[in-house]
């Protein structure tokens, strides 16, 4: 009886790991209020994010506030990597971006659901 | 500066007759009397200077270029002339005055009034005492730059937010301004990615309600007219056309596709339709790079914007060229199918027909590198 509580503890712990989310909040030069440009976005995940994948927990982005507007090509820098390790699905469930302006979520959401990443 | 060799070399022609001769003190006068400087009377002036540098070398050390009759059809060909221009004063150390009796614009070339070809015959000035202007101006209505920082990620983005507070004033409405920055913003991102090249960009706005005298409709127009050009070494299309042709993708799918898309066309090909236009149109595909990493920069979030933006306008003629080819950008053929992909023909069917004939661009002038134009005309007060 001991033996299979441990088990499912240990198992419930597991789960409880795999589950957890980290979220970063990305940091920009102060005069970057737009952020456009594939390679930008590559850098961004690669110095920012990159180091909290391990391939079972969640990441999420969080753009800065005083971040005005993002591009489509930002958006597939930031997965291009992940695309490539994992796939794009799986990308997709591994990175999520996140921001509190509506209008960039709606772009994110949009570019996501449209080009893939 | 944009590098310029490759343009004033491609664009010589050997069957031209150069009337081009050594005057004293190593002066050489280009003279043309054309009544329009288009895509062929360009290639002429670079032929000619191109001659002028094989045959005089340093025994000439002023170049006159003469055109009475200053008529640019359109935004590309006066930057072009400029660009080379300034090639020739800080690159190859000639002294270039430019010269023009009549202006004549229209309204995609209205800007050239705020070049430093039109100032420096207006205000008298000498050409290389604007080369400041050149690189890089905000005036009122024109906007100029030229990335040549194409090592720093961040400079698109940059340029965003200075074409944006450049865009303020005019007081756009629905977001145009944000949209035109970003979509620049992409395009120049997607430019220096590909070719890591210095990047200009132009645009220029028409300041008073212009008359549009080709209309004859008693309307009034704006216009926004758009430059983004490089002068690398490699054409759009050179990678997908390396990676297609070479099937140097291994078991991709879409790609293999892409390759039997290539043969179905090839069976069509003509003068009016070749082998680098569907490589052209192949590198617009959503997932079709040439890049080793298989990922599009700006992808088909770009074309949409170009779309949008183009919705926005009364009137549009927007292109892409490199080479001698080019690919006319219409707002109706901008959308892609389901699977992700763009056929610029009615059917929008890229896998199995070719795009319509007047989408397909051919030029005189050889463009090396990758060129975007924009003229986006809105009808008086609807900007």
């Amino acid at each position: 009886m001991y033996l299979e509580q441990v088990i499912i503890l240990n198992l419930y712990l597991r789960e409880a790991h795999c589950n957890m989310e980290k979220i970063v909040n990305l940091k920009f030069d102060k005069l970057i209020v737009d952020l456009t440009g594939n390679p930008f976005g590559r850098d961004t995940f690669d110095k920012q994010i990159n180091k909290y994948v391990d391939g079972d927990n969640e990441v999420i982005a969080v753009i800065p506030d005083d971040i005005e507007d993002i591009g489509s090509s930002f958006i597939q820098g930031m997965y291009a990597s992940l695309s490539e390790q994992y796939g794009r699905t799986k990308a997709r469930n591994l990175l999520h971006i996140k921001s509190s302006r509506k209008e960039i979520m709606d772009k994110v959401q949009k570019s996501l659901d449209t080009y893939g990443v | 500066m944009l590098d310029c060799d490759k343009i004033i070399k491609e664009n010589y022609n050997k069957r031209r007759h150069h009337n081009v001769k050594l005057l004293r003190y190593g002066t050489v006068l280009l003279n043309y009397n054309f009544k329009l400087l288009g895509g062929q009377q360009l290639r002429d002036i670079i032929s000619d200077i191109c001659y002028c540098i094989r045959i005089y070398g340093n025994r000439c050390n002023t170049i006159i270029i003469s055109i009475p009759y200053f008529s640019p059809c359109d935004k590309m060909v006066y930057i072009l002339l400029e660009s080379v221009i300034y090639s020739l004063i800080f690159k190859y150390d000639y002294n270039v005055i430019f010269r023009f009796e009549e202006y004549k614009y229209n309204i995609n070339s209205i800007g050239c009034i705020t070049s430093c070809l039109h100032k420096s015959v207006s205000e008298q000035l000498e050409l290389k005492n604007l080369g400041r202007d050149y690189e890089s101006c905000i005036e009122k209505n024109h906007y100029r730059k030229i990335i040549n920082t194409y090592e720093d990620f961040t400079a698109p983005s940059l340029m965003v937010r200075e074409i944006k507070t450049f865009l303020y004033r005019f007081h756009a409405k629905e977001k145009f301004d944000k949209q035109l920055a970003m979509m620049i913003g992409e395009l120049v991102d997607n430019v220096i990615d590909h070719a890591h090249t210095p990047c200009l960009v132009d645009i220029d706005i028409t300041d008073s309600i212009f008359y549009c005298l080709q209309k004859q409709d008693g309307k009034n127009y704006y216009s926004v007219n758009v430059c983004i050009i490089n002068l690398g070494d490699k054409l759009m299309y050179d990678d997908v056309k390396n990676k297609i042709k070479g099937k140097k993708y291994g078991d991709a799918e879409r790609y293999s596709k892409v390759y039997d898309a290539y043969i179905r066309h090839s069976n069509l090909f003509d003068k009016g339709y070749g082998e680098n236009n569907f490589f052209m149109i192949a590198s617009f595909q959503d997932q079709i790079s040439g890049r080793q990493d298989k990922t599009n920069s700006g992808g088909t979030g770009l074309t949409e914007m170009i779309r949008n933006l183009e919705e926005f306008a009364a009137d549009d003629n927007c292109y892409v060229l490199s080479g001698n080819d080019g690919i006319k950008l219409k707002k109706e053929q901008l959308f892609y199918t389901d699977e992700g992909w763009i056929g610029f023909n009615g059917d929008n069917d890229f896998l199995n027909k070719i795009p319509d004939r007047d989408v397909v661009l051919k030029t005189d002038t050889y463009v090396p590198g990758t060129g975007y134009n924009f003229e986006l005309i809105f009808e008086g007060g609807s900007l």
